[in-house]
Protein backbone atom coordinates (compact mmCIF):
# COMPACT_ATOMS: atom_id res chain seq x y z
CA UNK A 1 0.00 0.00 0.00
CA UNK A 2 1.46 3.41 -0.83
CA UNK A 3 3.09 5.35 2.04
CA UNK A 4 0.32 8.11 2.41
CA UNK A 5 -2.54 6.07 1.43
CA UNK A 6 -1.45 3.84 4.42
CA UNK A 7 -0.84 6.96 7.39
CA UNK A 8 -4.35 8.56 6.08
CA UNK A 9 -6.06 5.02 6.36
CA UNK A 10 -4.48 4.41 10.11
CA UNK A 11 -5.43 7.88 11.02
CA UNK A 12 -9.21 7.55 9.64
CA UNK A 13 -9.62 3.86 11.10
CA UNK A 14 -8.12 5.03 14.58
CA UNK A 15 -10.53 8.19 14.77
CA UNK A 16 -13.29 5.94 13.90
CA UNK A 17 -12.21 3.43 16.83
CA UNK A 18 -11.71 6.35 18.89
CA UNK A 19 -15.28 7.12 18.16
CA UNK A 20 -16.95 4.01 18.42
CA UNK A 21 -15.10 3.66 22.06
CA UNK A 22 -16.85 7.11 22.57
CA UNK A 23 -19.99 6.48 21.44
CA UNK A 24 -19.94 3.32 22.99
CA UNK A 25 -17.36 2.56 25.97
CA UNK A 26 -17.33 5.85 27.50
CA UNK A 27 -21.14 5.96 27.13
CA UNK A 28 -21.78 3.24 29.24
CA UNK A 29 -19.37 3.99 31.89
CA UNK A 30 -21.40 7.12 32.13
CA UNK A 31 -24.83 5.86 31.82
CA UNK A 32 -25.75 5.07 35.61
CA UNK A 33 -24.86 9.08 36.06
CA UNK A 34 -26.76 10.39 33.33
CA UNK A 35 -30.13 8.06 33.60
CA UNK A 36 -30.05 9.41 37.19
CA UNK A 37 -30.24 12.87 35.91
CA UNK A 38 -26.96 13.49 38.50
CA UNK A 39 -25.52 15.21 35.80
CA UNK A 40 -26.58 16.08 32.12
CA UNK A 41 -24.77 14.30 29.11
CA UNK A 42 -23.42 18.02 28.04
CA UNK A 43 -21.69 17.49 31.20
CA UNK A 44 -20.96 13.89 30.77
CA UNK A 45 -19.16 14.96 27.21
CA UNK A 46 -16.86 17.80 29.11
CA UNK A 47 -16.06 15.83 32.10
CA UNK A 48 -15.24 13.33 30.03
CA UNK A 49 -13.46 15.26 27.80
CA UNK A 50 -11.46 16.33 30.56
CA UNK A 51 -10.85 13.68 32.57
CA UNK A 52 -10.11 10.96 29.78
CA UNK A 53 -6.98 13.51 28.47
CA UNK A 54 -6.05 13.77 31.72
CA UNK A 55 -5.88 9.98 32.30
CA UNK A 56 -4.70 9.18 29.11
CA UNK A 57 -1.53 11.36 28.88
CA UNK A 58 -0.57 11.48 32.27
CA UNK A 59 -1.14 7.88 33.78
CA UNK A 60 -1.64 5.83 30.15
CA UNK A 61 1.04 3.35 28.96
CA UNK A 62 3.40 5.63 26.23
CA UNK A 63 4.37 2.03 24.99
CA UNK A 64 1.77 -0.27 23.58
CA UNK A 65 1.55 -3.94 22.10
CA UNK A 66 2.04 -3.91 18.76
CA UNK A 67 -0.39 -6.87 18.75
CA UNK A 68 -2.51 -6.02 21.63
CA UNK A 69 -4.47 -8.35 24.41
CA UNK A 70 -2.05 -11.18 23.68
CA UNK A 71 -4.02 -13.37 21.06
CA UNK A 72 -1.52 -13.76 18.23
CA UNK A 73 2.00 -13.89 19.22
CA UNK A 74 4.13 -11.22 17.20
CA UNK A 75 7.30 -13.20 16.99
CA UNK A 76 5.30 -15.28 14.52
CA UNK A 77 4.87 -13.55 11.82
CA UNK A 78 7.79 -12.38 10.02
CA UNK A 79 6.70 -9.75 7.92
CA UNK A 80 6.37 -6.23 9.38
CA UNK A 81 3.29 -5.19 7.02
CA UNK A 82 1.75 -7.82 7.69
CA UNK A 83 1.61 -6.53 11.44
CA UNK A 84 0.64 -3.10 10.48
CA UNK A 85 -2.37 -4.46 8.03
CA UNK A 86 -3.00 -7.06 10.36
CA UNK A 87 -2.96 -4.41 13.28
CA UNK A 88 -5.11 -1.71 10.90
CA UNK A 89 -7.53 -4.98 9.92
CA UNK A 90 -8.70 -5.66 13.98
CA UNK A 91 -9.24 -2.06 14.36
CA UNK A 92 -11.53 -1.87 11.32
CA UNK A 93 -13.25 -5.28 12.59
CA UNK A 94 -13.57 -4.35 15.95
CA UNK A 95 -14.98 -0.68 14.93
CA UNK A 96 -17.10 -1.80 12.73
CA UNK A 97 -18.98 -4.55 15.25
CA UNK A 98 -18.95 -1.17 17.62
CA UNK A 99 -20.80 0.96 15.41
CA UNK A 100 -23.29 -2.15 15.02
CA UNK A 101 -24.04 -2.43 18.56
CA UNK A 102 -24.13 1.01 19.28
CA UNK A 103 -26.55 1.87 16.42
CA UNK A 104 -28.85 -1.25 18.55
CA UNK A 105 -28.29 0.53 21.87
CA UNK A 106 -26.68 -2.45 23.46
CA UNK A 107 -23.37 -2.11 25.54
CA UNK A 108 -21.10 -4.29 24.24
CA UNK A 109 -16.76 -4.74 25.81
CA UNK A 110 -14.40 -3.08 23.65
CA UNK A 111 -11.54 -4.94 24.76
CA UNK A 112 -13.42 -8.13 23.62
CA UNK A 113 -14.27 -6.08 20.35
CA UNK A 114 -10.25 -5.72 19.56
CA UNK A 115 -9.58 -9.17 21.13
CA UNK A 116 -11.95 -10.53 18.07
CA UNK A 117 -10.83 -8.39 15.86
CA UNK A 118 -6.97 -9.62 16.55
CA UNK A 119 -8.92 -13.13 16.31
CA UNK A 120 -9.92 -13.11 12.83
CA UNK A 121 -6.00 -11.27 11.79
CA UNK A 122 -4.42 -14.09 13.69
CA UNK A 123 -6.43 -17.01 11.77
CA UNK A 124 -6.44 -15.74 8.66
CA UNK A 125 -2.79 -14.84 8.33
CA UNK A 126 -1.08 -17.67 10.71
CA UNK A 127 -4.33 -20.80 10.86
CA UNK A 128 -5.41 -22.31 14.05
CA UNK A 129 -1.74 -22.72 15.32
CA UNK A 130 -0.87 -19.11 15.76
CA UNK A 131 -3.66 -17.97 18.32
CA UNK A 132 -3.22 -18.00 21.98
CA UNK A 133 -6.57 -19.91 22.44
CA UNK A 134 -6.35 -19.40 26.45
CA UNK A 135 -6.92 -15.87 25.57
CA UNK A 136 -10.52 -16.53 24.28
CA UNK A 137 -11.52 -19.54 27.18
CA UNK A 138 -10.64 -15.87 29.67
CA UNK A 139 -13.31 -14.28 27.52
CA UNK A 140 -16.00 -16.66 27.71
CA UNK A 141 -15.32 -16.91 31.51
CA UNK A 142 -16.37 -13.02 31.45
CA UNK A 143 -19.26 -13.74 30.16
CA UNK A 144 -20.65 -15.32 33.76
CA UNK A 145 -17.95 -14.16 35.76
CA UNK A 146 -18.40 -10.58 35.56
CA UNK A 147 -21.88 -9.91 35.17
CA UNK A 148 -22.08 -12.15 38.27
CA UNK A 149 -19.83 -10.55 40.38
CA UNK A 150 -21.42 -6.93 39.35
CA UNK A 151 -25.27 -7.73 40.60
CA UNK A 152 -24.00 -9.44 44.05
CA UNK A 153 -21.86 -6.51 45.02
CA UNK A 154 -24.46 -3.71 43.82
CA UNK A 155 -27.36 -5.56 45.26
CA UNK A 156 -26.43 -5.76 48.27
CA UNK A 157 -24.99 -1.96 48.72
CA UNK A 158 -28.22 -1.13 47.09
CA UNK A 159 -29.87 -3.28 49.85
CA UNK A 160 -27.51 -1.70 52.60
CA UNK A 161 -28.34 2.21 51.51
CA UNK A 162 -31.74 1.09 51.08
CA UNK A 163 -32.50 -0.49 55.33
CA UNK A 164 -30.01 2.01 56.55
CA UNK A 165 -30.34 4.85 55.20
CA UNK A 166 -33.35 5.41 52.94
CA UNK A 167 -35.69 3.53 55.35
CA UNK A 168 -34.33 5.69 58.42
CA UNK A 169 -34.41 9.09 56.78
CA UNK A 170 -37.51 11.71 57.17
CA UNK A 171 -36.94 12.66 53.99
CA UNK A 172 -35.57 9.87 51.66
CA UNK A 173 -35.77 12.22 48.54
CA UNK A 174 -32.76 13.86 50.45
CA UNK A 175 -30.15 10.80 49.95
CA UNK A 176 -30.84 10.46 46.06
CA UNK A 177 -29.89 14.81 46.38
CA UNK A 178 -26.44 13.79 48.42
CA UNK A 179 -25.88 10.77 46.54
CA UNK A 180 -26.30 13.21 42.65
CA UNK A 181 -23.52 14.78 43.92
CA UNK A 182 -21.08 11.82 45.04
CA UNK A 183 -22.50 10.31 41.56
CA UNK A 184 -20.78 13.75 40.05
CA UNK A 185 -17.44 12.60 41.43
CA UNK A 186 -17.78 9.14 39.83
CA UNK A 187 -18.43 10.01 36.61
CA UNK A 188 -14.96 12.04 36.74
CA UNK A 189 -13.30 9.20 38.26
CA UNK A 190 -15.03 6.74 35.61
CA UNK A 191 -13.55 8.87 32.83
CA UNK A 192 -10.02 9.10 34.31
CA UNK A 193 -9.35 5.45 34.57
CA UNK A 194 -10.92 4.75 30.95
CA UNK A 195 -8.79 7.36 29.71
CA UNK A 196 -5.37 5.90 31.77
CA UNK A 197 -6.30 2.17 30.41
CA UNK A 198 -8.42 1.89 27.22
CA UNK A 199 -7.25 4.81 25.12
CA UNK A 200 -4.33 2.45 23.50
CA UNK A 201 -6.93 0.41 22.51
CA UNK A 202 -7.25 2.84 19.69
CA UNK A 203 -4.18 4.57 19.19
CA UNK A 204 -1.75 1.48 19.90
CA UNK A 205 -2.58 0.24 16.62
CA UNK A 206 -2.52 3.26 14.76
CA UNK A 207 0.82 4.23 16.28
CA UNK A 208 2.06 0.77 14.70
CA UNK A 209 0.36 1.50 11.28
CA UNK A 210 2.27 4.94 11.67
CA UNK A 211 5.93 3.59 12.46
CA UNK A 212 5.48 1.01 9.87
CA UNK A 213 4.11 3.80 7.52
CA UNK A 214 7.52 6.07 8.31
CA UNK A 215 9.77 3.32 7.31
CA UNK A 216 10.97 2.30 11.10
CA UNK A 217 10.88 -1.24 11.89
CA UNK A 218 7.59 -2.49 14.10
CA UNK A 219 8.54 -4.74 17.19
CA UNK A 220 6.64 -6.18 19.49
CA UNK A 221 5.80 -2.85 21.53
CA UNK A 222 6.15 0.94 19.63
CA UNK A 223 5.95 4.18 21.44
CA UNK A 224 3.11 5.67 21.61
CA UNK A 225 3.61 9.80 20.80
CA UNK A 226 1.68 12.71 22.97
CA UNK A 227 -0.12 14.31 20.38
CA UNK A 228 -1.89 10.80 19.54
CA UNK A 229 -3.21 10.45 22.82
CA UNK A 230 -4.80 13.85 21.96
CA UNK A 231 -5.94 12.38 18.69
CA UNK A 232 -7.89 9.25 21.00
CA UNK A 233 -9.47 12.00 23.43
CA UNK A 234 -10.99 14.09 20.18
CA UNK A 235 -12.54 10.67 18.20
CA UNK A 236 -13.61 9.63 22.42
CA UNK A 237 -15.44 12.68 22.90
CA UNK A 238 -17.08 12.93 19.67
CA UNK A 239 -18.25 9.61 19.81
CA UNK A 240 -19.52 10.09 23.46
CA UNK A 241 -21.36 13.64 22.18
CA UNK A 242 -22.92 12.41 18.90
CA UNK A 243 -23.81 8.62 19.70
CA UNK A 244 -23.20 8.03 23.68
CA UNK A 245 -26.68 9.07 23.89
CA UNK A 246 -28.02 5.67 23.07
CA UNK A 247 -25.96 2.97 24.85
CA UNK A 248 -26.91 5.58 27.93
CA UNK A 249 -30.38 4.95 27.79
CA UNK A 250 -29.72 1.11 27.73
CA UNK A 251 -27.92 1.45 30.75
CA UNK A 252 -29.41 4.02 32.83
CA UNK A 253 -33.11 3.81 31.73
CA UNK A 254 -34.21 0.66 29.66
CA UNK A 255 -32.56 -2.41 31.57
CA UNK A 256 -34.16 -0.74 34.69
CA UNK A 257 -35.05 2.67 36.05
CA UNK A 258 -31.66 4.47 37.49
CA UNK A 259 -31.86 7.15 40.85
CA UNK A 260 -29.00 8.56 41.99
CA UNK A 261 -28.77 5.84 44.93
CA UNK A 262 -28.96 3.17 42.41
CA UNK A 263 -26.35 4.64 40.11
CA UNK A 264 -23.77 5.21 42.76
CA UNK A 265 -24.64 1.22 43.85
CA UNK A 266 -23.74 0.10 40.21
CA UNK A 267 -20.82 2.49 40.02
CA UNK A 268 -19.31 1.85 43.57
CA UNK A 269 -19.88 -2.02 42.81
CA UNK A 270 -18.65 -1.90 39.51
CA UNK A 271 -15.38 -0.22 41.04
CA UNK A 272 -14.93 -1.86 43.19
CA UNK A 273 -14.83 -5.35 41.95
CA UNK A 274 -12.84 -3.92 39.44
CA UNK A 275 -9.93 -3.11 42.23
CA UNK A 276 -10.42 -6.23 43.71
CA UNK A 277 -9.84 -8.27 40.58
CA UNK A 278 -6.47 -6.12 39.54
CA UNK A 279 -5.32 -8.48 42.89
CA UNK A 280 -7.33 -12.10 41.98
CA UNK A 281 -6.91 -11.72 38.28
CA UNK A 282 -10.48 -13.19 37.29
CA UNK A 283 -11.00 -12.59 33.57
CA UNK A 284 -13.51 -9.91 34.14
CA UNK A 285 -14.92 -6.89 31.61
CA UNK A 286 -15.81 -3.35 33.10
CA UNK A 287 -18.96 -3.17 30.77
CA UNK A 288 -19.79 -6.61 31.83
CA UNK A 289 -19.28 -5.84 35.63
CA UNK A 290 -21.35 -2.74 34.54
CA UNK A 291 -24.63 -4.54 32.85
CA UNK A 292 -23.98 -7.00 36.13
CA UNK A 293 -24.27 -4.43 38.73
CA UNK A 294 -27.77 -2.31 36.99
CA UNK A 295 -29.08 -5.58 37.13
CA UNK A 296 -28.50 -6.20 40.80
CA UNK A 297 -29.80 -2.64 41.92
CA UNK A 298 -32.63 -3.57 39.96
CA UNK A 299 -32.76 -6.98 41.63
CA UNK A 300 -33.20 -5.40 44.60
CA UNK A 301 -36.95 -3.96 43.95
CA UNK A 302 -37.75 -7.76 42.29
CA UNK A 303 -37.28 -9.31 39.23
CA UNK A 304 -40.36 -6.84 37.81
CA UNK A 305 -37.92 -4.01 37.78
CA UNK A 306 -35.84 -5.51 35.38
CA UNK A 307 -36.70 -5.47 31.50
CA UNK A 308 -35.62 -9.09 30.57
CA UNK A 309 -35.90 -8.80 26.76
CA UNK A 310 -32.92 -5.72 26.97
CA UNK A 311 -30.92 -8.51 29.49
CA UNK A 312 -31.79 -10.81 26.68
CA UNK A 313 -30.55 -9.29 23.55
CA UNK A 314 -27.47 -7.48 25.70
CA UNK A 315 -26.17 -11.16 26.49
CA UNK A 316 -26.82 -12.45 22.61
CA UNK A 317 -24.54 -9.28 21.71
CA UNK A 318 -22.08 -10.02 24.30
CA UNK A 319 -21.79 -13.65 23.06
CA UNK A 320 -21.08 -12.87 19.44
CA UNK A 321 -19.22 -9.75 19.95
CA UNK A 322 -15.45 -12.09 19.28
CA UNK A 323 -16.93 -14.33 16.03
CA UNK A 324 -18.10 -11.44 14.36
CA UNK A 325 -15.38 -8.69 14.70
CA UNK A 326 -12.96 -11.94 13.87
CA UNK A 327 -14.88 -12.26 10.81
CA UNK A 328 -14.85 -8.99 9.69
CA UNK A 329 -11.71 -8.58 10.57
CA UNK A 330 -10.34 -11.95 8.89
CA UNK A 331 -12.45 -10.81 5.63
CA UNK A 332 -10.50 -7.00 5.40
CA UNK A 333 -7.31 -8.35 6.08
CA UNK A 334 -7.82 -10.82 3.39
CA UNK A 335 -8.65 -8.20 1.07
CA UNK A 336 -5.59 -5.48 1.73
CA UNK A 337 -3.57 -8.30 1.37
CA UNK A 338 -4.62 -9.78 -2.01
CA UNK B 1 -2.91 0.52 34.01
CA UNK B 2 0.64 2.56 35.40
CA UNK B 3 1.52 2.64 39.30
CA UNK B 4 -0.04 6.00 39.72
CA UNK B 5 -3.40 5.67 38.03
CA UNK B 6 -3.30 2.36 40.56
CA UNK B 7 -2.75 4.20 43.21
CA UNK B 8 -5.37 6.67 42.29
CA UNK B 9 -7.86 3.90 41.74
CA UNK B 10 -7.67 2.83 45.32
CA UNK B 11 -7.74 6.02 46.84
CA UNK B 12 -10.64 6.96 45.05
CA UNK B 13 -12.52 3.47 45.57
CA UNK B 14 -11.91 3.60 49.56
CA UNK B 15 -12.46 7.14 49.94
CA UNK B 16 -16.04 7.55 47.84
CA UNK B 17 -16.81 4.57 49.71
CA UNK B 18 -16.22 5.60 53.17
CA UNK B 19 -17.38 9.22 52.07
CA UNK B 20 -20.93 7.93 51.33
CA UNK B 21 -20.94 6.04 54.88
CA UNK B 22 -20.12 9.09 56.94
CA UNK B 23 -22.50 11.26 54.48
CA UNK B 24 -24.98 8.88 55.68
CA UNK B 25 -24.40 8.77 59.64
CA UNK B 26 -24.33 12.92 58.95
CA UNK B 27 -28.09 12.99 57.49
CA UNK B 28 -29.49 11.10 60.52
CA UNK B 29 -27.17 12.64 62.76
CA UNK B 30 -29.58 14.93 64.95
CA UNK B 31 -26.57 17.41 65.31
CA UNK B 32 -25.79 17.68 61.51
CA UNK B 33 -28.63 16.46 59.78
CA UNK B 34 -29.96 20.15 59.25
CA UNK B 35 -26.93 20.96 57.55
CA UNK B 36 -27.21 21.50 53.68
CA UNK B 37 -26.76 18.69 51.03
CA UNK B 38 -23.38 20.26 50.12
CA UNK B 39 -21.79 20.73 53.58
CA UNK B 40 -22.64 16.81 54.04
CA UNK B 41 -20.96 16.05 50.96
CA UNK B 42 -18.16 18.25 51.46
CA UNK B 43 -17.60 17.59 55.26
CA UNK B 44 -18.21 13.92 54.81
CA UNK B 45 -15.39 13.51 51.30
CA UNK B 46 -12.80 15.94 53.24
CA UNK B 47 -13.13 13.05 56.10
CA UNK B 48 -12.89 10.16 54.33
CA UNK B 49 -10.19 10.97 51.95
CA UNK B 50 -7.94 12.14 54.81
CA UNK B 51 -8.56 8.94 56.86
CA UNK B 52 -7.67 6.78 54.02
CA UNK B 53 -4.85 8.59 52.66
CA UNK B 54 -3.65 8.64 56.55
CA UNK B 55 -4.21 4.92 56.30
CA UNK B 56 -2.45 4.36 52.87
CA UNK B 57 0.53 6.28 53.93
CA UNK B 58 1.46 3.39 56.70
CA UNK B 59 0.04 0.21 53.91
Amino acid sequence: MDFNIFVLAALGVGLYMAWNIGANDVANAMGTSVGSRAITLKQAVVIAGIMEFLGAVFFGEHVTDTIRKGIVDPSKIVDPHIIAIGALSALLGAGLWLTFATWKRLPVSTTHSIVGGMLGFGLAALGFGGISWGGIGRIAASWIISPIAGAIAAFLIFTLIQKFLIGRLEEPARAERVFARFQVLTAGYVAFAHGSNDVANAIGPIAAALTYGSGASVGPTVAVPMWLFAFGGIGIVLGLSTWGYRVMETIGKRVTEITPTRGFSAEFATASVVLANSYIGMPISTTHVLVGSVIGVGMARGIKALNLRIIRDIGVSWITTVPIAATISGVVFMVLTV
Amino acid sequence: MSGGANAITITWTLGIGLGAIVAAYLMMNENTKKWSDNRIVLVSLMISFSVVLAVLQFV
